[in-house]
């Protein structure tokens, strides 16, 4: 009773939750105290790293390498207005879907201040000093060896190193033009709050149905928008996005199509959606990254047109096909699970096939997995990992060249560096992990 | 006009149907004229929903021959699409879309099927939510519902195509006992107002006052089919009167 009553203090319903949740037994005791001690001893060894041991300074400057790769620093307006267009679609639905508007803000304003303000006065550049030493060896003679010591040399404003590095090398993908990302920040909280006064027209369809086609259009724009730099260009975090977020639109379009050739009533039809969707299951993606990489002309004119094709697309259509497969079955589970009353109500009232599929079936079925259609979303996320395998510069690959290409400040950097990789994947992983939690809750006031 | 001179709605003819080894329907005759009200009654198993479904072509008949207003049912996808446009349907567990709200549940069929616009579909669909008295939960879901408003939001989607026939399939068997009248009110109305009704069910009293004639069916096969008033004062066959007795005296 004490956790529920209204005027307790959320400090003192945690201490009542930790009583009785965690402290109730002995053996409960023990068990959390040894979790508290472990977690504790790890905490404090990472943020030691963090605060103390590491050399932010590599990830500071080379932060543009790990969002564009070498993108063509004259061309960056291309990525500009995706950002510009993303943040705007992102914010106005953000606002519109009654996301909650305090908390927003108050994330979006500290982030700004922090990455707006943490450049100012500092400064990050490599000092080399020639250097002379002479050497005496074995037998008396001496040789004098001289060269250049190069040094990072780091002189930061305000803000503590690792807190300027993190936020600018998250942010700041350019050296970013200060105006321009302050304009991000500005429009960020800008749509929330014209998506918050749209609200009232929210069951209007043409508004939804110009937010949903604007959703859809966006990743066309962003890719036409691309190729005038060519796709040679993709590189870094940028690249395993493009791939991902065509990929797994594509994915959901061939998964849907799968699921519903798999229950087709023409055999043919569905003895193929099985075929493909068993065979496409039964190898791991890298084998099929490898066959899209690899094949030339042994497919005949289709596999010569194919092999055309930039490596960067060959990919994408490899990641489209192969999450179409795993997506067709969570689709065929979510298909299962709608009772046969709602066929039959939609024949009743005169649907056609085509009809009943798209306003009755299909959109309650997508409903009932849209955690597991996330979950699929999320590991073809972070599969863009692969991507290096098949000699395209991904994250992780860039994050290597930069160790290995950068020997006198980058020595023995590694932690660093791949602290950052696996940042990028985890923001990702976890902006989709708080979509489909928010699409589930917006979802469930129709839900049987 | 006399009755005699009103025209055929639905007509069967020796229709059966099986599934698999077993017939669920067995050379089964009736003959239902416009405006009538035909009550269906039966144990359960004895192809009360079989036969109601198959004039609508949820099940495709085996044997025999259907008319509906005239037309034979052929597999032609135009008389499938007649027949489907054509009746209403109400399911004993309702089938509301639950992801539509009860307004596009109603508007939708006109909506899709009659292309009729938007605003017109639902300015429609509020006469008929007015008609079986909801017009106030309009933009809830089904769920939100009880089963008795739930069952009303189905008649309104059934009579929201203008279907010269409505079927019902035991309409208020899934309902609490509380809310079986306010949907046997609605039916009653529409029974009135000279709708052509086939309703499956168990509620005697609908049967006896507000249909014209009863047909009782019993493994697959019409036993015996009369005027209401003679129905159950009078029952001819012996299987009639035993099920009549088991339902009326519990
Ligand atoms: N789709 C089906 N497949 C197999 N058997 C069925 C099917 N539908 C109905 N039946 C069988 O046909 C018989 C008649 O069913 P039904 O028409 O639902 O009876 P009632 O509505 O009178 O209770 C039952 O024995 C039932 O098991
Ligand atoms: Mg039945």
């Amino acid at each position: 009773m004490i956790g529920t009553m209204p005027n307790a203090s959320a400090l003192s319903r945690r201490a009542a939750y930790a009583r009785t949740r965690l402290f109730n037994t002995r053996t409960n005791t023990a068990l959390s105290l040894a979790a508290i001690v472990v977690g504790a001893a790890l905490a404090f060894l990472l943020a030691r790293f963090i605060l103390f041991d590491a050399n932010w300074a590599l990830v500071a400057i080379n932060r543009k390498l790990f969002f564009v790769g070498s993108y063509p620093p004259d061309e960056a307006f291309r990525i500009w207005i995706a950002v510009f267009l993303t943040a705007l679609l992102a914010s106005l639905s953000y606002g519109l879907w009654g996301g909650n508007l305090r908390s927003y803000a108050i994330a979006v304003g500290v982030a700004a201040l922090l990455i707006l303000t943490l450049g100012l006065g500092t400064e990050l550049r490599i000092e080399e000093r020639p250097y002379t030493e002479q050497i005496r060896s074995a037998s008396g003679e001496t040789t004098t060896i001289s060269g250049i010591e190069r040094e990072l040399v780091f002189d930061r404003g305000w803000a503590p190193s690792w807190l300027y590095a993190i936020s600018l090398g998250l942010a700041l993908p350019f050296g970013a033009p200060w105006l321009l990302m302050a304009a991000v920040f500005a429009l960020l909280v800008a749509g929330a709050m014209a998506g918050r006064r749209l609200t009232r027209w929210k069951t209007n369809p043409i508004l939804l149905q110009s937010i949903g086609a604007a959703w859809v259009l966006l990743i066309p724009i962003v890719v036409l928008l691309q190729t005038g730099v060519g796709v040679d260009k993709w590189e870094s975090a940028f690249l395993d996005l493009l791939v991902f977020a065509v990929g797994g639109l594509f994915s959901f379009v061939i998964g849907v199509l799968l699921a519903l050739g798999r229950r087709s009533p023409y055999r043919a039809i569905s003895i193929a959606s099985i075929t493909y969707i068993e065979v496409v299951r039964a190898a791991p993606l890298l084998v099929w990254l490898l066959f899209a990489t690899f094949l030339e002309d042994e497919l005949g004119p289709v596999g010569e047109a194919f092999s055309n094709i930039s490596l960067a697309y060959r990919v994408t259509v490899v990641f489209a096909f192969f999450g179409g497969a795993y997506i067709a079955e969570v689709v065929r589970g979510g298909l299962q699970s709608i009772p046969r009353g709602q066929y039959e109500a939609a024949d009743a009232i005169g649907l056609s096939p085509v009809q009943k599929y798209a306003l009755i079936i299909l959109p309650q079925a997508v409903r009932a997995v849209v955690p597991a259609i996330i979950g699929r979303f999320i590991a073809l996320w972070k599969d863009t990992a692969l991507l290096a395998a098949v000699s395209l510069v991904n994250t992780l690959e860039k994050a290597k060249k930069v160790l290995g290409g950068q020997t006198d400040i980058a020595d023995g950097a590694f932690f660093e560096i791949y602290i950052i990789v696996g940042l990028v994947y985890w923001v990702v992983s976890y902006l989709l992990s708080r979509l489909g939690g928010a699409a589930e809750t917006r979802l469930r006031v129709g839900a049987r | 006009m006399t009755t005699d001179s009103k025209r055929e709605m639905v007509r069967l003819e020796k229709v059966t149907k099986r599934f698999g080894d077993f017939t669920a329907l067995n050379g089964v005759d009736i003959s239902v004229t416009e405006g009538e009200v035909v009550a269906i009654i039966g144990p359960s198993g004895s192809g009360k929903s079989t036969l109601l479904r198959t004039i609508n072509q949820l099940e495709p008949h085996d044997e025999g021959r259907i008319f509906f207003d005239g037309v034979e049912l052929t597999d032609d996808s135009r008389t499938l699409a007649k027949i489907r446009t054509e009746t209403g349907m109400v399911f004993q567990q309702f089938n509301l879309f639950p992801h539509l709200t009860v307004l596009r549940n109603i508007a939708l069929a006109p909506q899709k099927v009659r292309h009729l616009p938007e605003h017109e579909a639902e300015e429609r669909a509020l006469q008929l939510l007015d008609r079986v008295g909801i017009t106030e939960q309009a933009e809830k879901y089904p769920g939100q519902l009880s089963g008795g408003q739930q069952q009303r939001v189905a008649i309104a989607r059934a009579l929201a195509m203008d279907p010269k026939l409505m079927m019902f399939d035991e309409p208020t068997s899934a309902l609490d006992p509380e809310m079986i009248n306010e949907v046997l009110k609605v039916m009653t109305e529409l029974a009135a107002s000279g709708m052509t009704m086939l309703c499956v069910t168990h509620e005697m009293g609908f049967a006896r006052n507000a249909a014209n004639r009863v047909i009782f069916m019993d493994e697959g096969e019409i036993v015996e089919i009369g005027t209401s008033a003679d129905f159950f004062t009078n029952p001819r066959e012996q299987r009639t009167k035993t099920f009549l007795d088991q339902i009326l005296t519990h």
